[in-house]
């Protein structure tokens, strides 16, 4: 033991901080004393292995609005306040996506990437739309379900989001893909205005093609079992109880049949496909159990016998 | 272009200048939330969040570092995330099948030896065992490379606060990785 220990300037020599002053006198006090010559050198080894530590690349895109950066506060909205300024209320009787006309916001994807030089570029290198192989959601989706219907050969449905449960009032980028078709052509910096009304029939034809998703509630609070699997719902109607009257009261719902709670609120398209933003409903108590539904979209020409092919993923509310 | 280039641009409406600042920015931050967090998918959603936020309230940046401002909201978007995350019950990485449902945090590669990748993961353990103010000290600093004054902005506290904050936080952080491996001798002279 020499004297007082100096723990108090082991950060400070670590970084190469100290005064010469401060230099000195730990110089001094280390040479005669082991413990602390000691415990500096753990700490800097402790240093070294945090700094040693990977630093992966953001995986996933970002997404950004494309509408300039000017605040302006919309009334209506309730979900995170910073967010006011991007977006507008969403559609109370939320029947369909963008059914009602809003206008979605058009968003700006910015991609993940390594190499620091390129925005939003498709990441398979080309603006050729989905390829038939591509039945994958993108890193980041790992949360996901893929499903074929017999009565369009080549083409898979594809539902996947990030994680399988979410807080309330959080917003959930939704990646929801009919694969083996063409669609999401706008590879480009900003994403294409499409988003306006994806689920209108005769609308543009690649809005036509994105999967209708809806998020319904299985169960009021308490963990229970999910629905897995298909949920069956007729094309043009999916949530006959909750669809067109305003907003429910979330906490108080205790339904005894699934009561769709919330639809995307705009949509995005990203360069490896679309991806929708649907929000859990703010208010739904820890527990509930979430069903998030997307459906073989419309397709003009083919007439479709029976109910449509879905996927569904059972979210939690956290 | 230089960042308070880009963000003068961004201010003005030039969403392009902005996204120029996300493709700087998203991989550093990415790495922090990551390091503050543990969960890629949670990082990722921080990232997202950051920008977002950092979006909506450029009309409203007073000057002063974009990096450390960027990293600021990132901070409060981790402590959001965190204690929503908190709320939850730890989610299990892999599925009813073996499948992986998160984002695997593969960095420590293949080629690394035996020793460097127990070495490493004890030091993402002990980073993850340390109280949330020191950790992020330890982040900023050790894997982020901040100075002590992008630090002071970035969390809002005196320069004197992040040296003691970070001097506990590293003698914290030796002290848990010594004692999880006490058979090793991390760090010997």
């Amino acid at each position: 033991m020499a004297g007082q220990h100096l723990e108090w300037l082991f950060s400070a020599a670590i970084d190469g901080a100290l005064t010469t002053d401060e230099r000195r006198r730990l110089d001094e006090h280390l040479a005669v004393c082991p413990a602390c010559a000691s415990a500096l050198a753990a700490q800097r080894g402790a240093v070294e292995a945090v700094r040693a530590l990977p630093r992966p690349a953001m995986p996933v895109a970002v997404v950004l609005p494309t509408s300039p950066p000017v605040a302006e506060a919309p009334r209506g909205w309730r979900w995170l306040a910073w967010a006011a300024p991007l977006l507008r209320p969403g559609p109370a009787s939320a029947t369909l996506v963008g059914a009602a006309g809003v206008a979605a916001a058009v968003l700006l994807v910015v991609h993940a990437h390594s190499g620091g030089s390129q925005v939003a570029t498709s990441a398979r290198g080309g603006g050729g739309g989905a390829s038939a192989a591509a039945a994958a959601p993108p890193p980041g989706f790992g949360y996901s379900v893929v499903k074929s219907d017999p009565s369009r050969p080549g083409q898979q449905l594809v539902l996947a989001v990030s994680s399988s449960g979410y807080s309330a009032g959080q917003q959930v980028l939704v990646y929801a893909r009919v694969t083996g078709q063409s669609q999401g052509k706008s590879q480009g910096r900003l994403a294409a205005p499409q988003a306006g009304a994806p689920a209108a029939p005769g609308a543009a034809s690649t809005a036509g093609q994105l999967p209708v998703v809806t998020l319904t509630q299985v169960t009021p609070g308490a963990t229970g079992s999910a629905g897995k699997g298909a949920q069956a719902g007729s094309a043009g109607s999916p949530a006959p109880d909750a669809a067109g009257a305003a907003a429910p009261p979330y906490a108080a719902l205790a339904p005894a049949a699934p009561v769709q709670v919330a639809s995307p609120t705009f949509d995005v398209v990203a360069g490896d496909g679309p991806l929708q933003v649907i929000t859990i409903p703010g208010g739904l108590p820890a527990g509930t159990v979430l069903q998030l539904t997307a459906q073989f979209p419309p397709q003009p020409g083919l007439s479709v016998s029976g109910s449509p092919v879905s996927v569904s993923l059972t979210i939690t509310v956290s | 272009m230089d960042d308070d280039v880009l963000l003068e641009r961004a201010r003005g409406g030039d969403r392009e200048a902005f996204s120029d600042l996300v493709v700087r920015y998203q991989d550093e931050l990415y790495t922090m939330a990551l390091r503050l967090l543990g969960r890629p998918a949670d990082a990722a959603d921080v990232v997202q969040e950051t920008f977002l936020r950092a979006y909506v309230r450029l009309p409203g940046l007073r000057s002063g570092s974009v990096r450390a401002w960027l990293y600021r909201v990132a901070i409060n978007a981790s402590h959001d995330m965190r204690r929503r995350a908190g709320r939850r019950p730890e989610q299990p990485l892999e599925d009813a099948e073996g499948k992986v449902v998160d984002l695997p945090d593969r960095a420590i590669g293949p080629e690394a030896s035996a020793e460097l990748r127990e070495q490493l993961e004890a030091a993402r353990r002990a980073l993850l065992a340390l109280p949330a103010d020191y950790r992020t000290a330890v982040v900023l600093r050790d894997v982020n490379e901040l100075s002590y004054e992008e630090m002071a902005e970035a969390l809002r506290v005196p320069l004197g606060t992040v040296k003691s904050r970070l001097s506990r936080a590293r003698t914290m952080l030796a002290s848990v990785l010594r004692e999880a491996a006490p058979a090793t001798s991390m760090g010997e002279a």
